[in-house]
């Protein structure tokens, strides 16, 4: 049966992955397991200084190295020395002077790995090291801000000094975060004959890596060809970062007339990636005596490190997003990112949230203490619903499901029950229970809207076979599944007649970034406008005939009717006021709220997560099984944010650039996880969805927080949540006697 | 990812042989059993030799034998050494030490014998060639200086050996041959007192036999301290072993800590402190709060220094009430 699109079945099912089995078994080809005919192996030479002026830059004796094909220093880029993203600072090679420790600084390419390193180790660098400005408060006072931004609402200020509220105010500090994806950077780039240069690699933005290689290059795009492999992971990481290594290979290919691959030492990958910006918080909430909150005001401040990357972008989101889900009359944000010298922070999960929203929602656990009241009555009493509006003045409309999140997480994990019962443990070893929720704005929002609109081809072949084309990618949440289904469903035709091609940006469409948990909304609604448009040229052939699907196709194919179509989503229009923070960030909103169970050892500091409920309003749940194994996925790297994960340096090196000192939960780290997903529809969404990629890590370490709270009765101010940490706040506690009880 | 440098790999039939070997190459070779610490530790060039002699061909290296003392290969697995069912019954604190070194596909590959002369760690050691360049070196690699406590003209990289610590408590001793013959020390001599020269026996023997005199009698545990109950090094370790009268008077007691030194360290004053004296609660607080005395960590390694030092006093009152009977009051562990 042709089914009609309002005859719903393949959405909400667990079709399984394509991907799956050769995942599992070790058969998929990754970046490093691909192998090119003649390829030479490319190299890059790091700056060992955190800021440094290059007096002198030799690379005659590494030319003569027997091995060595080409060295390639700024001076030998035949295009722009610049990586196009928001902020035109970034080079491809360091000009005159490094920036931060492992700063790009020439490459070489060789016929052998020994060649390599001795050509590298050829190279000869003069260097004039310069005072580096490595802490952000500093960099703050020296004037190095990359970006600012606002929220003005009401009269925070003035409502703070009202006698009648209280308030609680704190000063919040989180750390650098890896994203630790499986597979490090890579890339192999190719001449492609006609003086071309095709780049295969690990990405998550072609068609970002397109413009990164086309401007080192010189080259119009369409002489660019991106081919996206296998990716073992991005979660942002994938995103601005992947131009370097891309356009650094690229070079090296058009210069040797080779394949050259460069991928990066998980070692050097740490080292020189871009990670989640470190913060600083400054949260001041006031709240009448019943609960009310009436104003926030709040300082954040990111350290961007040396080149803005996506920094800009980063800050705005965690700007607008600083209050989180809560009606708040009175709001005062004023945001800055900083310029340092250290390795350049860009996008990561979460996207600036996870800072702004622990801080947040840790003010708002101590409120809660202060109030007397239940975090999750706090909670339900400030929710956002239909008809209210964010802090920047945005109304809800639609899809508003918060506070069916909130109550489903609260008696999922018996919320009510614990909160009474382990208030009263009294041994070493305490159990607790916490409460943090969030929202995220889906899509690329007021900043990024020339981003924002998506392309999809969509074919049928004579056979009835469906061939969906898009520019977002396979990174391993799920995106050709999803996308699977949604193609299935509006075309009406059984799934296993569609087949999502790999990401080549000489085949698929932009469709903008894999990013911004937009793809199954952009990309969905596209492949919807593309699918309507052939839906429409079958029509009139096939009426009520309720002929099979490849029958139908047949008749068509018969009757000389073309079954392709481009399809083209562009989001409902918004409008933003930077100058007051005022307007409609994004379009539509997720809603999160977790509750996490920890026991805490109260003589050694040491945490143990034991349990997390996380909840979701999705719009509509594509696939129950890649949905939940999004929840799972962010809840895990939320886990690490909140207790283990940091980098240490010094002088500007990152301490920490492997995993046996940069310290993620493994499988037995990590309890269960009880996925709650709420269904409010987003009318505009494909069959209602929304995105649901990042709201699992953001509002976890505040949860994690607030539960060593329950269970140990300090206040954490700085992430990670570490044994020492906790043992100092314990340590700091009034002796017992002088506790206040409870 | 970081590759290997190319090495020559020397597969000899005897000890006595292997230890030839590494005479006959000086600084140039080193021994490989399990090769999950030296592996590593080339791809990062911390260990640059030439040439490596493999334990892997020698008969009987991976044999355990439990005959009133017990007699362990030095090539048997972690993996082995952790599941013998008379190491389980007679010698808990071995068994319980194997299983809690890293993860089952190291303890796999590990041996017991790797894990005692296990390199020593450092932040600052630990890392990658270009790191090390970046910073100049430290003494224990290629440079002159400590990183950890500038000034100090010896190096205080940590001994990070979850077995060696239990060995020590348990008195017992290892056989070393060398290219003319062997000898057998007891296990602390086989420690030097700096991070660099970490190991006091020569360079050319080779550890073949750990021999654990019988303990019947005695009560004994190990308790380990790290980030991640699934995986990583000591942050500190804790053997205690407890040797009492039928009327609960302790007659003898070995506290060994791990991961608080270049070396492990006995604690001598709690030990003498215990003896005569009935294990109840007081007496363990006490004990503890002299135990922990020794201990030196410096900032070298995952989390203040400070914090690991007062921990060695918590997990030596956890270990002795464990021996006890007493509840020891901490988070059960990850790994069953």
């Amino acid at each position: 049966m042709v089914n009609s699109p309002s005859q719903r079945t393949v959405i909400g099912q667990r079709l399984r992955r394509p991907d799956a089995p050769d995942k599992v078994k070790g058969t998929a080809l990754y970046i490093e397991d691909l192998d090119f005919a003649g390829s030479l192996w490319g190299g890059v030479l790091r700056s060992p200084h955190a800021h440094a002026r290059i007096r002198k830059l030799d690379t005659a004796r590494a030319r003569g190295v027997p091995g060595v094909r080409a060295v390639i220093t700024a001076k030998e880029i035949p295009g722009r020395n610049v990586i196009p993203m928001v902020q035109s600072d970034w080079p491809v090679l360091a000009q005159d002077f490094v920036r931060h420790v492992g700063e790009g600084v020439a490459v070489v390419a060789a016929d052998t790995r020994e060649a390599l390193a001795e050509g590298l180790a050829a190279v000869q660098v003069e260097y004039e090291p310069l005072p580096a400005l490595l802490d952000m408060e500093e960099a703050l006072a020296a004037g190095e801000v990359m970006a600012r931004y606002k929220v003005r609402r009401g009269e925070a200020s003035v409502a703070l000094t009202r006698s009648d509220l209280i308030v609680v105010e704190g000063t919040y500090q989180t750390p650098y975060q890896e994203h630790a994806y499986i597979e490090p950077n890579g890339m192999i780039a190719a001449p492609d004959g006609t003086g071309g240069v095709v780049v295969h690699g690990s990405m998550q933005c072609p068609f970002y890596v397109q413009k990164g290689v086309a401007s080192a290059l010189g080259l119009d795009l369409n002489r660019v060809r991106i081919v996206q492999t296998v990716t073992g992971g991005g979660f942002g990481g994938k995103e601005d970062a992947p131009s370097a290594p891309g356009a650094h290979a690229a070079l090296l290919a058009m210069a040797t007339g080779r394949p050259v691959r460069l991928i990066l030492t998980r070692e050097e990958d740490m080292a020189v990636m871009s990670k989640r910006h470190p913060a600083r918080v400054q949260v001041k909430l006031g709240a009448t005596r019943h609960g009310h909150l009436i104003a926030a005001e709040i300082d954040y401040l990111l350290d961007g490190g040396a080149y803005a990357t996506l920094s800009p972008v980063v800050l705005f989101r965690g700007t607008v997003h600083a209050c989180g889900p809560y009606r708040v009359p009175n709001v005062k944000v004023e945001s800055r990112v900083v310029r340092t010298h250290k390795v350049p922070c860009g996008a990561f999960r979460g996207f600036g949230e996870p800072q702004v929203v622990f801080a947040f929602e840790a003010a708002l656990d101590e409120l809660a203490e202060r109030l007397g009241q239940d975090p999750l009555v706090l909670r339900l009493k400030n929710a956002l619903q239909i008809g209210d509006e964010t802090i920047t003045g945005h109304r809800l409309s639609e899809s508003v499901g918060f506070r069916e999140v909130l109550e489903q997480v609260a008696a999922a994990s018996d919320w009510k029950r614990k909160r009474e019962e382990y208030a009263r443990e009294r041994g070493t070893v305490r159990r607790g229970v916490g409460l943090a929720a969030c929202y995220y704005g889906v899509g690329l929002g007021a900043m990024g809207k020339h981003l924002n609109p998506a392309g999809a081809n969509v074919v049928v072949a004579g056979d009835g076979s469906v061939t969906v084309a898009v520019g977002t990618t396979e990174i391993g949440q799920g995106m050709v599944t999803v996308l699977t289904q949604i193609a299935a469903e509006s075309l009406g035709c059984p799934p296993d007649a569609v087949r999502v091609m790999e990401a080549d940006t000489s085949r698929v469409p932009d469709s903008g970034p894999t990013v911004a948990s937009r793809t199954t909304v952009m990309s969905g609604n596209a492949i919807r406008d593309a699918a309507a448009k052939i839906r429409a040229a079958m029509e009139p052939v096939i009426a009520d005939s309720g002929l099979p699907w490849r029958e139908a196709v047949a008749l068509c194919v018969q009757k000389q009717i073309g079954l392709a179509a481009h399809g083209w989503a562009v989001p409902p229009a918004t409008t933003f006021d930077l100058a007051t923070g005022q307007g409609e960030a994004y379009v539509c909103y997720s809603f999160s709220a977790n509750v996490v169970e920890v026991e805490v050892d109260t003589e050694t500091g040491e945490t143990r997560v034991k349990g997390v409920w996380s909840g979701h309003d999705v719009g509509r749940v594509v696939n129950p099984t890649l949905g939940e194994g999004q929840v799972e996925g962010g809840v895990v790297q939320g886990l690490g944010y909140a207790l283990t994960e940091e980098h240490a340096l010094r002088d500007g090196r990152i301490l920490n650039d492997q995993f046996s000192t940069y310290i993620i939960p493994t499988p037995l780290d990590v309890p269960e996880i009880k996925s709650v997903l709420v269904e409010s529809p987003f009318p505009w969404g494909p069959y209602g969805a929304k995105g649901l990629g990042e709201t699992p890590i953001i509002a976890v370490a505040p949860a994690v927080v607030a539960a060593i709270h329950h269970a140990a009765r300090i206040r954490l101010y700085t992430l990670p949540a570490t044994p020492e940490r906790v043992w100092d706040a314990i340590r700091a506690l009034p002796p017992p006697g002088e506790a206040a009880s409870g | 990812m970081l590759r290997l440098p190319p090495f020559r790999f020397l597969v000899p039939k005897t000890s006595r042989e292997a230890a030839s070997m590494l005479a006959d190459h000086g600084p140039d070779a080193m021994v490989v059993a399990g090769g999950t610490d030296l592996y590593p530790n080339m791809k990062r060039r911390q260990f640059e030799p030439k040439v490596l002699v493999s334990l892997r061909g020698i008969a009987d290296t991976r044999g355990i034998t439990a005959n009133g003392g017990l007699r362990l290969g030095a090539m048997a697995t972690l993996s082995a050494v952790a599941a013998h069912a008379d190491v389980i019954a007679r010698w808990p604190a071995v068994a319980k030490a194997a299983g809690l070194v890293s993860s089952p596909p190291l303890r796999n590959a590990g041996t017991i014998g790797g894990n005692l002369c296990v390199d020593t760690r450092c932040t600052y050691y630990n890392q990658t060639e270009f790191w090390r360049a970046s910073i100049g070196y430290c003494m224990k690699k290629d440079g002159h200086i400590c990183l950890v406590a500038p000034g100090s003209d010896k190096c205080w990289a940590l001994s990070s050996s979850d077995t060696a610590p239990v060995m020590i408590a348990l008195g017992a001793e290892v056989t070393l041959v060398g290219p003319k013959g062997e000898r057998r020390i007891p296990v602390p001599q086989l420690f030097g007192r700096d991070g660099i020269a970490y190991l006091a026996k020569r360079p050319e023997e080779i550890l073949t036999d750990i021999h654990v005199p019988d303990r019947a009698g005695w009560s004994m545990t190990y308790r380990k301290l790290r980030r991640r109950g699934s995986i990583d090094f000591p942050i500190l370790g804790v053997a205690a072993a407890i040797q009492r009268d039928a009327g609960g008077i302790v007659t003898d007691a070995r506290i060994v800590l791990g991961a608080v030194h270049t070396h492990p360290v006995e604690a001598t004053d709690a030990q003498e402190f215990l003896k005569g004296k009935r294990l109840d609660a007081e007496t363990i607080e006490m004990a503890a709060g002299i135990a922990y005395k020794p201990a030196r960590p410096l900032d070298n390694a995952d989390l203040s220094y400070a914090w690991r030092k007062r921990m060695a006093r918590i997990e030596v009152g956890r270990a002795l009430r464990e021996l006890a009977g007493l509840p020891t009051g901490d988070l059960p562990p990850v790994v069953a």
